[in-house]
């Protein structure tokens, strides 16, 4: 019964939290109209589709049907813990998040184009019911969203796939992944801490997307976003599960405090992460009271308590959305590989500048107080280089180099020197795309066209502590992504040379990972029963004395102790 | 002879240990395992050796003969050097009460296990048909766990008195006062070892296993994991997703058997007796090998026991699911490294280098604890041996 018309809305159901605020704070499951041609029942999307296998019992779930109606079978009669414990619910509800998250984060205020899956598959895989642990994640190799259930401290079951944290944290590696797939290779704590980053913050974006959470956000305080409150504490009961207690009810904070400095020789990626997602919520906290004042300063005559509380909620929807725009749209302006938090913040002043050249809301000079009280320093713009590179640009259609991977080859070839890129180098284009951002209040910022390239260099392992790497080679990724608008105008510039700085850091990081057994090395041999490096974070393989690192899907969330 | 000798055998990834104890004015033989593992093929050059060098201290004679557990690892050498273990003469052997014929139909929990061993046993054996090729490393946990039937009937018949099969608890079995002046107290393994699959996430590993291998489940309390009364996708009923496309997913995540290989293997370890010898003013402690969640037992009911101890055999050849590091402040505390022995019986890289055995992590800890640690790795001659 696939329907094809464009218009087509099918009524999704979603838990805007968890089952412990459902049952503590009455946050049940709402409905929601998702803009989906194609659904069917599975539920299956243009996007996203649901296989129900359960590895432990090697079964498929019966996948829920899609009524004539538009409404998924059996879900309409239930609510409360029945709807908890239904499985149709449960596919239903992992599915919806992901849809409508991800129409949220390809909407044109954001990042305005569709996100590729690094599988390469059409539809990402979502599968609610993966087996016993108490751990979801993403993974490339199989293109799906794996959800686990187990046994709460209370001893009721806690089914992962009703999380709206975890569901839209772990989509965030998916689409992190499908956007800059070098950002999954081992290269510093910084970007590992980056992939962190984007799952929290998109989990806050689709959270604050709700009304029903922007007023229990609010619920405590008049006017005034607290500072641990149903947004900030992210994966709620997850968080009360894994630590027994109930009243420890997060599994990562947004209030932080965190500075860089404080993180000084830590590699741990989780508390990497907590630095720029303390920023994202900084600047949510920075936007909703100005964006409040500003509705009540347009207010005629009196305001009543119920009027106050309306702009306040109003206020904390439009911020969260203008905070989730200026944080992801900066992804465009970020390099290919190895992001360190500098120039994350480069990239978005830069990207907000271009999109907003007047600072009205104060945006860009509120992110410089928050990087400097963060410990971030933001690199200076080079405005002579910017001048050479525009020079440089004298002559060359940008519509025709950033059409397609081989133009943007032939002119970056050509202009070597200039981008920094070694002539022995075999660099590859590895994107090329453009955008069609629009701003909430219809303002359209310059198209940009993007050219991202890469390179590999070799980083030798020499010494006891490297162990079993010792006296191979990995390689230290290089590149640079270029912003043009339409018009053959220069926009942006960012590059990751191979510098003797980076080679030594990365050399740090892996004794770090060997250091800690977070490394461990398969033997390559196949065959069933071939360990799949299970209980290592990260798989390493030598061949031809080359080291290759693949990050483990299954463990990115497990800390060394076992938690997640 | 006033002292006590302790011979490890290098059998490579095994366990051999040699205890000869004094008793008064006499000295005891006990042999504590006899094996190593399926894929360590050199290893098994010296066993002919070591099983002539054990019947020449012990003079013939075995006091004791201690099977731990029932992976080939511990039991391989006395089957296969039985030309000289049938000359000699053993008094008695001991095994896990596991191991005791009738110990499924007297513990029907633990029949779960059983049930599941028999399934791989079927997978085993349709692997072997078929022609497919395993890992190396997991076919040697196959036969590891599998070949042991004519090993553990020799081991039967074996002494010459009838086997003992212990517990912790076992009622009836002096094995506490072994002799006059040698106390043995056995700490594990429990009577019913279904206990050790009782916390959530091993018992819903273990029922979705059997539920996924079609074993019936016996009655059990709590959440079944089974989702019994979900009902099941039809073979044809793929929607957006094709039934190649599924089998894909299904190949990547899933391979047949291997997750209840993988667990019988853990769930035999766990059966391992654990030992503490008392004798001469020394406490010896032998735990097989014990994993974590045999541990996590012994540390509840045998309180009493864990106290410091002059000698350790530590557990599964020093992988890192073998000791619980917090348990060794009790066994192994700092202030008495001088007067403690560590003993390793290992091989690296049989099993490959995740999770390389031994864990090196924990042979630094344990380094700080001894003034000896004595490893059989990388030895060249037939044996370590230690003097308390």
């Amino acid at each position: 019964m696939a329907k094809q018309l464009k218009d087509v809305k099918v009524r999704g159901r979603f838990l805007p939290k968890d089952p412990l605020v459902a049952r503590r704070d009455g946050l049940w499951a709402v409905d929601c109209k998702l803009k989906a041609g194609g659904v069917d029942s599975g539920p299956t999307g243009p996007r996203a589709v649901v296989v129900d296998y359960n590895a432990d019992l090697d079964v498929r779930f019966a996948p829920v049907r899609l009524q004539k109606n538009l409404e998924f079978e059996g879900l309409a009669r239930l609510s409360g813990e029945k709807l908890l414990n239904d499985v149709r619910f449960h596919q239903v509800n992992v599915w919806t998040i992901v849809e409508r998250t991800l129409a949220m984060i390809e909407d044109e205020s954001v990042l305005a184009r569709t996100i590729p899956w690094a599988s390469q598959l059409g539809r990402l895989i979502l599968i609610p019911h993966a087996g016993y642990m108490d751990n979801a994640f993403y993974s490339r190799d199989t293109g799906a969203l794996h959800f686990f259930y187990f046994e709460g401290h209370d001893g009721r079951p806690v089914y992962t796939c009703l999380h709206h944290d975890i569901v839209a944290h772990e989509l965030g590696h998916a689409v992190l992944d499908g956007l800059k797939p070098y950002y999954n290779e081992v290269c510093s704590a910084q970007t590992a801490g980056f992939h962190e980053y984007f799952g929290d913050a998109l989990a806050m974006m689709a959270s604050l997307n709700t009304r029903e959470v922007a007023l229990q956000a609010l619920r405590n305080s008049k006017s005034k976003l607290a500072p641990k409150n149903i947004v900030s504490a992210i994966a709620s009961e997850f968080g009360a599960a894994i630590r027994g207690m109930e009243e420890e009810d997060y599994l990562r904070g947004a209030w932080n405090n965190r500075t860089m400095s404080d993180l000084a020789g830590t590699y741990e990626e989780h508390d990497w992460s907590e630095v720029l997602t303390g920023i994202y919520y900084d600047l949510l906290e920075y936007l909703h009271p100005k964006i409040r004042r500003d509705l009540e300063k347009a207010h005629v005559g009196a305001m009543s308590a119920g009027q106050s509380r309306y702009y306040s909620v109003r206020a904390l929807y439009r911020a969260a959305s203008m905070t989730a725009a200026v944080m992801f749209r900066a992804l465009d302006y970020c390099p290919p590989a190895d992001l360190r938090y500098d120039e994350y913040a480069r990239a978005l002043l830069k990207a907000d500048a271009t999109a907003y050249p007047i600072d009205a809301m104060g945006i860009r000079a509120k992110l410089r107080t928050i990087f400097k009280d963060r410990k971030i320093k933001v690199p200076e713009e080079d405005a002579k280089r910017s001048v050479q590179i525009q020079l440089e640009l004298r002559g060359v259609d940008v519509q025709v180099i950033a059409s397609t991977h081989a133009d943007a080859y032939r002119f970056l070839d050509a202009r070597r020197a200039l981008f920094c890129i070694p002539y022995d180098a075999n660099f590859q284009v590895i994107n090329v795309y453009r955008t069609n951002k629009v701003s909430k209040d219809g303002y359209r910022p310059p198209r940009e066209h993007i050219i991202e390239f890469l390179w590999e260099e070799d980083v030798l392992l020499e010494g006891k502590r490297f162990r079993g790497l010792s006296g191979s080679s990995m390689p230290l990724y290089c590149g640079g992504t270029l912003v043009f608008d339409t018009n053959g105008n220069f926009l942006h510039e960012v590059a990751v040379p191979a510098t003797d700085q980076r080679r030594k850091e990365l050399k740090n990081y892996i004794a770090y990972l060997v250091r800690e057994g977070q490394l461990g090395v398969l033997d390559g041999v196949r065959g069933i029963g071939a360990p799949r490096g299970s209980e290592s974070r990260i798989h390493a393989t030598i061949e031809g004395g080359r080291v290759r690192l693949r990050r483990n899907a299954a463990m990115r969330h497990r800390c060394a102790h076992g938690d997640l | 002879m006033s002292g006590i000798t302790i011979r490890a055998y290098v059998v490579g990834f095994g366990d051999c240990v040699l205890l000869s104890l004094p008793d008064g004015a006499a000295t005891r033989h006990v042999l504590v395992d006899f094996g190593r593992a399926p894929n360590d093929a050199e290893s098994l050059q010296r066993f002919p050796a070591i099983a002539r060098d054990i019947e020449q201290v012990c003079h013939g004679h075995l006091d004791l003969v201690i099977a731990t557990h029932e992976h080939l690892d511990h039991i391989e050498g006395f089957y296969r050097e039985r030309a000289i273990f049938d000359r000699m003469r053993v008094d008695q052997v001991w095994l896990g009460l596991p191991s005791h014929p009738d110990y499924y139909a007297n513990y029907p929990k633990a029949q779960l296990k059983k049930r599941l061993h028999d399934s791989v046993r079927a997978f085993s054996q349709s692997v072997h048909q078929r022609g497919l090729v395993l890992h190396p490393g997991f076919r040697s946990l196959l036969e590891n766990n599998l070949s042991n039937k004519d090993r553990m009937n020799y081991l039967r018949t074996l002494g010459k008195k009838p086997v003992v099969y212990l517990a912790r608890g076992s009622k009836g079995i002096a094995a506490t006062r072994w002799s006059k002046k040698i106390s043995i107290h056995v700490l594990a393994p429990e009577e019913d070892t279904s206990v050790y699959y009782a916390s959530g996430r091993a018992r819903a590993r273990l029922r979705a296993l059997a539920a996924a291998e079609g074993i019936a489940l016996p009655d059990d309390e709590g959440q079944s994991w089974t989702f019994a009364d979900v009902p099941r996708a039809k073979p044809n009923d793929h929607r957006g997703f094709s039934r190649s496309d599924f089998e894909r997913l299904r190949r990547a995540i899933r391979e047949d058997g291997v997750a209840a290989a993988r667990l019988i293997d853990r769930a035999e370890n766990n059966t391992s007796l654990c030992l503490i010898f008392e004798v001469a003013g020394k406490r010896l402690m032998l735990a097989g090998d014990a994993e974590l969640e045999s541990w996590a037992h012994i540390q509840r009911h045998c309180t009493q026991h864990l106290k410091p101890v002059d000698f350790l055999k530590v557990s599964h050849h020093g992988s890192h699911n073998g000791t619980p590091p917090e348990l060794l402040d009790t066994l192994l505390p700092v202030r008495r490294a001088a007067r403690a022995s560590v003993l390793v019986s290992t091989k690296r890289n049989v099993y490959g280098t995740q999770n390389p055995v031994p864990d090196e992590a924990l042979l630094n800890n344990l380094r700080r604890r001894c003034h000896q640690l004595k490893t059989t790795d990388g030895v060249t001659g037939n044996c370590v041996t230690l003097t308390l």
